[in-house]
C-alpha cells in the first residue's frame, strides 16, 4: 500500500481518493466500506447503470451535521410535516434530498422500488431537490425508510420547508412572458419585412401587415410591461429615481409614438422595436433570475438542531419536542446529538464538541454540575442534562433570534441608481430641448423628435449589462466555491477595503491538523498498534490520530470505550490505552489553547503523549499576503492567543485575541466609523452579529449545510485560498458595468442625435435597439468569464 | 392508485412490418426511376414514364415509408412516455389499414397519371380527403391517450409529435383545396404565383414538420434509451423544440428565390431559413452530445451506429439547406441534381438510418429476444453509409459543373452549351453512379429484411407488455402567480388579441382573395384555348414538370438560352402551376413557337431523332389515345368559377371551339406531310406547348437580365 | 399576392395554438423541472422489478 500509487486511485462509488482504508471489491476500487457496501446493494438490485449514466456519482457516507435521527422520523409530528397521505397501509412522503445532484442520482432514487419491494415507487423532483415515495408502511417503516436512504447516501433532512414547493425556481410567469415576447418579437419582425425592403403596398399588403403587428404589441405594453411598470411607480411613489423609470418612460413614448403613426398613417412605427426591446429585457431578468436558482437562502435554525429530544420521566424515556421542554425537565443526549437548550450536565461525562457555535471542532470536557451551552454536540456515551432555560430563550435561541435584522446592511448606494438619476435627466432635459429647438423651426416635428429621443434613449443596455454582469460573475464565483446571496453582494464586494477574519474553524481547518510526536517515540509496530486502536473510536482525536500515524491496520480485541477517559483494546495480545493523562497513568502536562493531548498506555506503562494543533488551512497565508496589498486585514478570535504561523502571517495586520461575540460586532462597527467596507469571514453563530454588521458577511463551511442567515454569501472552506481571486472578480465585474455603461452610453448619444437631428427611422431604431443589447451583453458575459479565468493562474 | 395495465404492442410491430415493406418497394420504385434516366427505354410503358413513377417513388418514401414509421415510434414511446395504453385499439386499426389504404390507392391512381400536379402533394382530391380522415383519427387517438396519461409531464418528444400533427393537417388542408372536375381530376384553388407559393410553403414545411419535427420526437426518445443515458440537455431540448416551432412555418419561400415570386418573400423566406441553423444545430449537438462518454458502446452497438450518422446527416442537410436558400448559392443549386442530392442526405441519411436504428432497437423487444445478428446489421450500417456515399457525392459533382455550363459563355458572349442536352450527357455518368449507390444502400436493405426475419422467428411477440405506473390524481394549478387577478388579465388580453389576429387575418383575406382583380394581370396575357387546356392536363398527367421547369430566371444565361425572363402576371390562368423544380430538360416556359408543329409530332414519338442521344422516353399512348373531350365542358365551368374569364357560354360552345383547333394543328402538320388524326392527345399536347409562354410576346420586350 | 393573407392567417392561427400551448405547459409547471424527465424515460416501470434491457 504505497501511497503514491494510492493517490491515483479514485472510488469506483464516490470518486475520491482512497486513501490507507483503500479496498478492492468485484475489481474495483472502494475508498472505504461505506462505498462499498452501498456497491454491493446496487449491484444485487441491478442498479448498476447507476454507475453509467455519470462517473463516480456516488456519495460518501459521513455523519452529517444536520442528519437526523432516523426514529424521528418515526414520531407523529415529524411524520405529519412529511407524510402527504396515507391510506390503507400505502404512504406517500415527500423528502428533502440535497445530495442530489446528478442524473445518476435522479435515476438511483426513482429506482428505490428495485432495492426493496416494500417501495412502491419514487419520484424526484429535482428542481426542489424532493423525493417523493409511496411505500407500504406495514412492510417498511418510515424510519426504516430513511435508514435505506441514509445507506444509500442520500439521507433526507428534516427541514421544516420539506413541502414546500419550488421557492428557488424561475417564476414561471416569467418563463410565459418570455415565451411571449419571443413570439411576438419574431412575428412583428417578419410581418416588419415588407417595410424593411420597401415593398409596393400590393394587395393592401403592408396595410394587413401593420394593422396585425398593432394587434401583437397589445400584450407587448399591457402584458410584458407590467413588471417595469411597476417598480417605476414605486420608485416614484418613493421619490427615487430607479433604472425601470427610464425604461417604463421609454416604452410608453414607443408605443403611443407607434400607434400615433400608424393612426395618422404617418409611418409604421417601432413596434418591431418595442417588441425587441422587451424580448433583451425579459431575458436580462431570466437570467437574474436563473442564476439565483443555484442557491437556497431561507434555512432555520431548526434543521441544525434535534426537533426532537428524550425526556426523562423516572424511568421510561420518551421524545418530545424541544420547544416543549420547560426548565427543570431531564433530557437524555447520545453520542453526536446536539444539546438542543443550555442545561446543567446530571450523569455522564460530557465531551462537548462546540464547533457548531465556536468552530471549535475539539471537545471540552465536562463533568457533572458542569453548565452545557445549547448548540454543544455531544461525543462519546449518553449524557443525562436537566433543562435550564426553555428553548424559547436559549441562547442559541436569541443569537438567531437576532439574525432577523441581519439583512439590514449600511446602506451603500447602487451604481446603476446613481447612473439611472443622472441619465433620467439627462435624457429628459435633451428631449425638452429638442422639443424648445423645433418649436421655433418647425412646430410639426416637435412630437416626433420628442418620442424619438426619449425612444433611443431608452437605457434597454443599460438595464442589461448590470444583471448580466454580477449575475455572471455570482454564477462563475458558484462554480468556484463562494456562494453569494444575490447579485448585490458582488457590488458590495468590489467595494470592500477591510478583511476581517474569525479564526476559529474559519482559518484552520477542521481535518488539517500537526500532531507533534515530540512527547512520545514508539516503533513501527506500537504505532500500527495505536493506529489500530484508534481506528475503533469515533473520538476526533482518535480520528486524527488514525489519519495521522502510518502502519497497518490489525485486528483489535475487547474494546472498552471509557467515556470522557479514552479507550482501550488488545492488539497482537497486548492491551493498549489511548485517552486522557489520568486514564493512561502519565503526568498532567501543560496544555495551550487549540492544544489537546493523547497520552498513550502500553502493557501498563505511560509512553508519553501526542500534542495535536489545529494547523491553517493550505494556501490561507499567501491569501493574507495577498489581501493585505489591497485591503486592510484582520484578525478577531475568541481564542486566547494565535498559533504561531497565523500571527506570522497577521503580523502587518492588528490581532484582537478573545474576543467576545459582541466585541467582534463593536470592531467591525469601529472599523466602519473609520470609513472602511469590512468584510467579514466567519463561521457559526457565535460571529453571527459580526457578520450581520459587516458590509459583506462570508460564512466558511466544510457542509453547505451550516449557513447561518446573517450571511451574504457561502465560501466553500475549501476555497478560501482563493478568496482574493474572489474580491479582484468583484472590483473587475463592476469595472466591467461600468465599461459596458459607456457603450451603451454611446449607442444612446448616436441614437438621440440621429433623433434630434429627426433623422430617426423606424429602420434604424429597429437596428440600433437590439445591436446595443445583443453587443453589450456579449461584452460583459465575455469580459466577466476572462476575468474568472486570469484567476486560475494565481 | 399503482395500475397495472398493458402496453399494445401489436401495432407498433404492424406499423414497422409494414414500414419495412414499403421502404422496399418505394427504394426500388426510386432505383427505377434513377436507372430510367440512363436508361430512357426502360420507361416502357405509358403507366411506367419517369414523369409517373417518379412521384409515386416520392411518395412511397415519404408517406409510405417514414410516414408508417412515424406511426411504429410514436405509437411505442407515446404508451410509454405517457404511461398507459394508447387511447383506442380500435382507432389504432382504423388508423393503420386506413393509412395502407390511401397508400395502395396512391400506388395505382399515379401511375395511372392521375396527379395534381403539385409536388408531394399529387395525389388527387378523393385520397386527400381520406388522407385528412385517417390523420385525424391519429390525432384523435394521440390526443386521447395524452389525456388519459399517468404520467403529468409531456416529454419533449411528444411535443414533436403534437406539433407534427396539427402543423401537417394545416398544411394539407390549406394546399390540397382544388376544385373537382371528375372522381380522378381537378384544378388548384389557387394559380400560378399564388399556387407556387402556397404549394412551396406546404413543400416546405411538409419536409420540416412530416420529414424533420416527428424524426426528432424519435431521436429524443430512442437515442437516449438505445444508450441508455439522458439526452445531453433536456433544457436546450426544450428551447429547441419551440424555437424551431415558431421559426419554420416561415421558411417556404426560399423554394421560389429568383421567381416571380415578390422580393420581399423571397428575402423572408432566406432570413428565416439562414435563422433556422441555430435551433436545427441546437437538436443535432443535443443528439450527438447524448453519447458522450458512451462512443465505446457506439463502437459495438449497430443502433447507436445508425443513429449517430441519422443526426450527422441531419446536421449536414440543415446546414446545407440554409446556405442554398442564399440567393447567390440558390442561383448555382437550384433547378440541378445537388438538390436532388441534398434532400437523399435528409432522405436516406436523417429519415432512413433513424429509421433502421429504430427498427433493430425495437424487433427485438417487441419480440422478447436478442438480434438474431449484430454482424449483420453492421454489414447493413456499411451498406448504407457505401451507399449514401455513391449517392450524393456525384449528384453533388453532377448539378455543380451542370450548373456552371448553363452559365458557360464564350468570349464573345455566346453559351458555349447551346444545346441543353449537352449539359445533361456530360453528367450521364453522375447518374449511373447515383443509381449504383441507391441500389447498395438498397442491398443494406434487404439485409436487415433478412435479419429482422430471423430475429422474429426467433422470438414470439409480445403483443400485450404489462407494465404498471401511478395514477395521475388531478392537479391543482401551483404557482402563486397566477391567483392575483392582475396577473391573470393579461393573458386574456393576450389570448384575446390573438383570436382578433386571426379575425383581423381573415377579414383582410376573404375580400381580396375572392376579388380577382387584385391579381396584376398582363394586358396580353389570355386564358387557354379548351384544347390548350385539355393539353395542358395531358401535361400535368404525364408529369412533364419533373423533368422540365417553366420558369426563367432573370439572369443572362437562362434568357439568353430560352427567352424573355417570367413576370407574375403571365401564370394568373394557370391552375396548378408548372414552374418545376428540377431541369432534367430545358425550360419549357417559352418554347411555344420555337419549333414547327412537326418538330414536337416526332419529338414526342421518338425523342432521338429530334434531338439525337436524348434520355426523354417516347409518348407514343399520345398518338393512339383518342382525346377524352367529354370533360371539356366541366373543366371549362370549373375555370369559370375560379376566375378564369370565359364567357358564361363558352363551356358549351367550348368542343367545337376544341374541333377546330384540333383540325388546325392537324392540318399544320399535314403541311409537314404528317398525316396526324385531329382527335389525338399528341394534338392537345402540341397545341399547349405551341401556346406556352407566348401570351407576352404581345408585350414590348424588355430582357433586363440580371447577369 | 392576396394568398399571402391565407397563409398568413393559418399560420398565425396555428402559432398562437402552439403559444397557448406553450403557456400552458408553462403554467401546469411542465418546465419547473428540466432535468428528471429526461433521466425518467429510460424506466419503462414494467412490474417485473428486475427486468435488465438487452443490449
Amino acid at each position: 500500500m504505497k501511497v503514491k500509487e494510492l493517490a491515483s486511485v479514485t472510488c469506483f462509488h464516490c470518486g475520491d481518493v482512497c486513501n490507507e482504508d483503500h479496498r478492492i471489491h468485484a475489481g474495483k476500487d472502494f475508498c472505504c466500506q461505506g462505498c462499498q457496501v452501498v456497491y454491493d446493494l446496487l449491484n444485487e438490485a441491478g442498479l448498476c447503470d447507476y454507475y453509467t449514466l455519470e462517473a463516480e456519482p456516488g456519495i460518501k457516507r459521513k455523519e452529517n451535521a444536520d442528519e437526523q435521527r432516523s426514529e424521528l422520523f418515526g414520531l407523529g409530528e415529524v411524520r405529519d410535516r412529511l407524510v402527504e397521505f396515507s391510506e390503507d397501509g400505502i404512504t406517500r412522503v415527500r423528502f428533502h434530498v440535497p445530495q442530489m445532484h446528478c442524473s445518476s442520482c435522479i435515476w438511483l432514487l426513482e429506482n428505490l422500488a428495485r432495492i426493496d419491494n416494500a417501495i412502491i415507487r419514487s419520484r424526484v423532483s429535482f428542481a426542489d431537490k424532493e423525493l417523493i415515495v409511496t411505500f407500504r408502511e406495514e412492510k417498511l417503516s418510515l424510519a426504516a425508510l430513511v435508514q435505506l436512504l441514509r445507506k444509500v447516501g442520500y439521507g433526507p433532512q428534516l427541514t421544516n420547508e420539506a413541502g414546500k414547493r419550488s421557492g428557488a425556481g424561475v417564476p414561471r410567469m416569467l418563463h410565459v412572458r418570455l415565451g411571449v415576447a419571443g413570439f411576438v418579437f419574431g412575428n412583428t419582425m417578419m410581418l416588419s419585412f415588407p417595410e424593411y425592403l420597401g415593398a409596393d403596398n400590393e394587395a393592401g399588403l403592408k396595410e394587413g401587415f401593420q394593422w396585425l403587428i398593432v394587434l401583437l404589441s397589445f400584450p407587448v405594453v399591457f402584458f410584458l410591461s407590467t413588471d417595469f411598470f411597476r417598480s417605476a411607480w414605486a420608485g416614484i411613489r418613493s421619490r427615487t429615481v430607479n433604472i425601470d423609470q427610464p425604461i417604463a418612460l421609454g416604452i410608453v413614448a414607443l408605443w403611443t409614438r407607434s400607434l400615433h403613426d400608424v393612426l395618422t398613417g404617418a409611418g409604421p412605427g417601432y413596434f418591431d422595436s418595442l417588441a425587441g426591446l422587451l424580448f433583451f429585457l425579459l431575458i436580462g431578468r431570466w437570467y437574474q433570475a436563473y442564476t439565483y436558482r443555484a442557491l437556497r437562502f431561507d434555512r432555520a435554525l431548526e434543521d441544525f438542531l434535534p426537533l426532537v429530544v428524550l425526556r426523562k420521566r423516572g424511568v421510561e424515556e420518551q421524545p418530545v419536542q424541544v420547544a416543549d421542554l420547560v426548565p427543570g425537565d431531564r433530557i437524555v443526549v447520545r453520542d453526536q446529538e446536539l444539546v438542543p437548550v443550555d442545561a446543567v450536565l446530571r450523569s455522564g461525562t460530557g465531551h462537548i464538541d462546540n464547533s457548531f457555535i465556536t468552530g471549535e471542532p475539539l471537545p471540552v470536557r465536562r463533568n457533572v454540575g458542569d453548565t452545557i451551552k445549547a448548540g454543544g454536540r455531544q461525543r462519546g456515551s449518553a449524557i443525562e442534562l436537566e433543562v435550564l432555560h426553555s428553548f424559547a430563550d436559549s441562547r442559541l435561541k436569541k443569537l438567531w433570534a437576532e439574525q432577523g435584522s441581519a439583512h439590514e446592511r449600511p446602506v451603500m448606494p447602487r451604481l446603476i441608481d446613481g447612473v439611472a438619476r443622472r441619465f433620467t435627466i439627462a435624457v429628459l432635459l435633451i428631449s425638452v430641448c429638442a422639443g424648445l429647438y423645433w418649436w421655433g423651426r418647425d412646430a410639426a416635428q416637435v412630437w416626433p423628435v420628442v418620442t424619438a429621443v426619449l425612444i433611443v434613449a431608452c437605457p434597454c443596455a443599460l438595464a442589461l449589462s448590470m444583471p448580466f454582469a454580477y449575475g455572471h460573475t455570482m454564477r462563475l464565483m458558484g462554480q468556484r466555491g463562494l456562494f453569494l446571496r444575490d447579485a448585490e453582494v458582488v457590488e458590495r464586494m468590489a467595494h470592500v477595503d477591510a478583511v476581517v477574519f474569525d479564526k476559529t474553524g474559519t482559518l484552520t481547518a477542521r481535518e488539517a491538523h500537526e500532531v507533534d510526536r515530540s512527547g512520545i517515540s514508539l516503533s513501527a509496530q506500537e504505532c500500527s498498534w495505536v493506529r489500530s486502536l484508534a481506528r475503533n473510536s469515533t473520538h476526533p482525536l482518535s480520528v486524527v490520530l488514525f489519519h495521522e500515524l502510518k502502519g497497518d491496520v490489525l485486528e483489535v480485541s475487547d474494546v472498552v470505550d471509557v467515556p470522557g477517559r479514552g479507550v482501550q483494546g488488545v492488539v497482537d495480545g497486548v492491551p493498549v490505552r489511548l485517552g486522557s493523562a489520568l486514564f493512561c497513568e502519565g503526568p498532567e502536562a501543560p496544555c495551550a489553547s487549540g492544544h489537546a493531548q493523547v497520552h498513550v498506555w502500553i502493557d501498563g506503562h505511560h509512553r508519553g503523549r501526542y500534542d495535536i494543533r489545529k494547523h491553517a488551512r493550505a494556501g490561507i497565508l499567501q491569501a493574507v499576503e495577498r489581501l493585505g496589498a489591497k485591503a486592510r486585514v484582520a484578525l478577531l478570535t475568541g481564542d486566547r492567543q494565535v498559533d504561531p504561523e497565523l500571527a506570522s502571517a497577521f503580523s502587518r495586520a492588528d490581532v484582537r485575541t478573545s474576543c467576545s461575540p459582541v466585541d467582534k460586532t463593536r470592531a467591525i462597527v469601529g472599523y466602519q466609523q473609520q470609513g472602511h467596507r469590512v468584510l467579514m469571514v466567519g463561521d457559526g453563530l457565535n460571529d453571527a452579529g459580526a457578520l450581520a454588521q459587516s458590509d459583506v458577511g462570508i460564512t466558511v463551511t466544510e457542509t453547505s449545510a451550516a449557513l447561518t442567515p446573517a450571511s451574504d454569501a457561502i465560501l466553500d472552506a475549501t476555497a478560501i485560498a482563493r478568496l482574493p481571486h474572489f474580491l479582484h472578480m468583484a472590483r473587475q465585474a463592476r469595472r466591467i458595468v461600468i465599461a459596458s455603461l459607456c457603450i451603451s452610453l454611446c449607442y444612446n448619444i448616436t441614437g438621440v442625435s440621429l433623433a434630434v437631428a429627426g433623422y430617426m427611422t423606424p429602420l434604424i431604431a429597429a437596428i440600433l435597439m437590439p445591436l446595443s443589447s445583443v453587443s453589450v451583453v456579449g461584452f460583459v458575459t465575455l469580459a466577466v468569464t476572462l476575468t474568472a479565468r486570469s484567476g486560475r493562474r494565481n | 392508485m399503482t395500475e397495472r395495465f398493458q402496453y399494445d404492442n401489436r401495432i407498433v410491430k404492424n406499423f414497422l412490418f409494414i414500414t419495412i415493406l414499403w421502404g422496399v418497394v418505394g427504394m426500388l420504385v426510386g432505383l427505377i426511376a434513377a436507372l430510367q434516366l440512363v436508361v430512357p427505354e426502360l420507361n416502357f410503358s405509358q403507366w411506367t414514364t419517369f414523369g409517373r413513377i417518379r412521384p409515386l417513388h416520392t411518395n412511397a418514401v415519404i408517406f409510405a415509408f417514414v410516414g408508417n414509421a412515424i406511426f411504429a415510434g410514436a405509437y411505442y414511446s407515446l404508451q410509454r412516455l405517457l404511461k398507459t395504453r394508447m387511447f383506442s385499439d380500435v382507432l389504432g386499426r382504423i388508423h393503420f389499414w386506413g393509412w395502407q389504404a390511401i397508400i395502395v390507392a396512391a400506388a395505382i391512381t399515379l401511375p395511372l397519371g392521375m396527379t395534381q400536379g403539385k409536388e408531394y402533394a399529387e395525389l388527387e382530391w378523393p385520397i386527400d380527403i381520406a388522407i385528412a380522415l385517417i390523420w385525424v383519427v391519429f390525432g384523435i387517438n394521440m390526443i386521447g391517450t395524452i389525456l388519459k396519461r399517468r404520467e403529468r409531464h409531456l416529454y419533449v418528444a411528444i411535443w414533436f409529435y403534437i406539433a407534427t400533427w396539427v402543423t401537417v393537417a394545416m398544411l394539407h388542408i390549406v394546399n390540397s383545396i382544388s376544385i373537382p372536375v371528375s372522381l380522378g381530376k381537378s384544378y388548384s384553388w389557387y394559380a400560378g404565383v399564388q399556387d407556387a407559393l402556397v404549394q412551396w410553403w406546404y413543400g416546405h414545411n411538409a419536409v420540416a414538420f412530416f420529414l424533420t419535427t416527428p424524426f426528432l420526437g424519435l431521436m429524443y426518445y430512442f437515442l437516449p434509451k438505445a444508450a441508455n443515458r439522458p439526452v445531453y440537455s433536456y433544457r436546450l431540448s426544450i428551447i429547441h423544440f419551440w424555437s424551431l416551432i415558431f421559426i419554420y412555418i416561415w421558411a417556404g419561400p426560399h423554394h421560389l428565390l429568383y421567381s416571380a415570386l415578390p422580393d420581399w418573400a423571397q428575402s423572408l423566406g432566406v432570413v428565416f431559413s439562414v435563422m433556422l441553423i441555430a435551433p436545427s444545430w441546437g437538436g443535432m449537438l443535443n443528439g450527438l452530445l447524448t453519447l458522450r462518454g458512451a462512443w465505446d458502446r457506439v463502437r459495438e452497438d449497430p443502433v447507436l451506429k445508425f443513429f449517430v450518422v441519422a443526426v450527422t446527416c441531419y446536421g449536414m442537410a440543415t446546414l446545407e439547406g440554409p446556405l442554398l436558400s442564399i440567393k447567390s448559392i440558390n442561383a448555382i443549386a437550384h433547378f440541378t441534381d445537388w438538390i436532388v442530392a441534398h434532400v437523399h442526405i435528409g432522405g436516406i441519411g436523417w429519415n432512413g438510418f433513424m429509421v433502421f436504428g429504430m427498427t433493430y432497437w425495437l424487433v427485438p423487444r417487441l419480440f422478447g429476444t436478442k438480434l438474431h445478428s449484430v454482424k449483420l446489421a453492421n454489414v447493413h450500417f456499411w451498406l448504407g453509409t457505401l451507399g449514401i456515399i455513391f449517392y450524393a457525392i456525384p449528384l453533388y459533382f453532377a448539378g455543380f459543373f451542370q450548373s456552371l455550363m448553363w452559365k458557360q459563355f464564350t468570349p464573345d458572349g455566346y453559351l458555349v452549351y447551346k444545346n441543353f442536352l449537352d449539359t445533361l450527357l456530360e453528367i450521364k455518368y453522375a447518374y449511373w453512379l447515383r443509381a449504383l449507390g441507391g441500389s447498395i444502400y438498397l442491398i443494406g436493405v434487404f439485409v436487415m429484411v433478412y435479419n429482422v426475419y430471423r430475429t422474429v422467428k426467433a422470438g414470439r411477440l409480445i403483443a400485450n407488455e404489462d407494465a404498471e405506473a401511478e395514477a395521475l390524481e388531478k392537479v391543482k394549478v401551483t404557482g402563486g402567480h397566477w391567483h392575483t387577478w392582475i396577473e391573470r388579465r393579461p393573458i386574456q388580453m393576450l389570448v384575446l388579441s390573438l383570436v382578433a389576429v386571426a379575425i383581423g387575418g381573415i377579414l383582410e383575406m376573404v375580400p381580396t382573395f375572392l376579388v380577382k382583380s387584385n391579381v396584376p394581370t398582363i394586358a396580353s396575357v389570355h386564358p387557354y384555348t379548351p384544347l390548350e387546356l385539355q393539353g395542358r392536363d395531358i401535361y400535368v398527367r404525364e408529369g412533364c414538370y419533373t423533368c422540365h421547369s417553366q420558369m426563367v430566371r432573370p439572369f443572362r444565361s437562362e434568357t439568353e438560352r430560352y427567352g424573355e425572363y417570367a413576370k407574375a402576371g403571365e401564370f394568373v390562368y394557370d391552375h396548378p402551376f408548372q414552374w418545376g423544380s428540377k431541369r432534367t430538360g430545358p425550360d419549357l416556359l417559352r418554347v411555344g413557337g420555337k419549333y414547327p408543329h412537326s418538330w414536337h409530332y416526332y419529338h414526342m414519338l421518338d425523342p432521338t431523332t429530334m434531338s439525337p442521344g436524348s434520355l426523354m422516353p417516347a409518348y407514343p399512348h399520345l398518338f393512339e389515345n383518342a382525346l377524352d373531350t367529354s370533360t371539356t365542358a366541366g373543366k371549362i365551368q370549373a375555370m369559370i368559377t375560379l376566375g378564369v374569364p370565359y364567357a358564361a357560354d363558352f363551356p358549351a360552345r367550348a368542343n367545337a371551339d376544341l374541333a377546330e383547333q384540333g383540325e388546325a394543328v392537324a392540318e399544320g402538320l399535314r403541311k409537314d406531310g404528317i398525316d396526324a388524326l385531329a382527335d389525338r392527345e399528341i394534338i392537345a399536347l402540341i397545341a399547349y406547348l405551341q401556346r406556352v409562354g407566348t401570351d407576352i410576346k404581345g408585350e414590348a420586350k424588355t430582357t433586363t437580365a440580371m447577369r | 399576392m392576396s394568398v399571402i393573407f391565407l397563409l398568413l392567417t393559418v399560420s398565425t392561427l396555428v402559432a398562437g395554438v402552439f403559444l397557448v400551448g406553450f403557456i400552458w405547459a408553462v403554467r401546469q409547471g411542465q418546465y419547473d423541472d428540466d432535468r428528471s424527465p429526461a433521466v425518467r424515460i429510460l424506466n419503462d416501470n414494467l412490474p417485473s422489478v428486475n427486468e435488465s434491457p438487452l443490449r
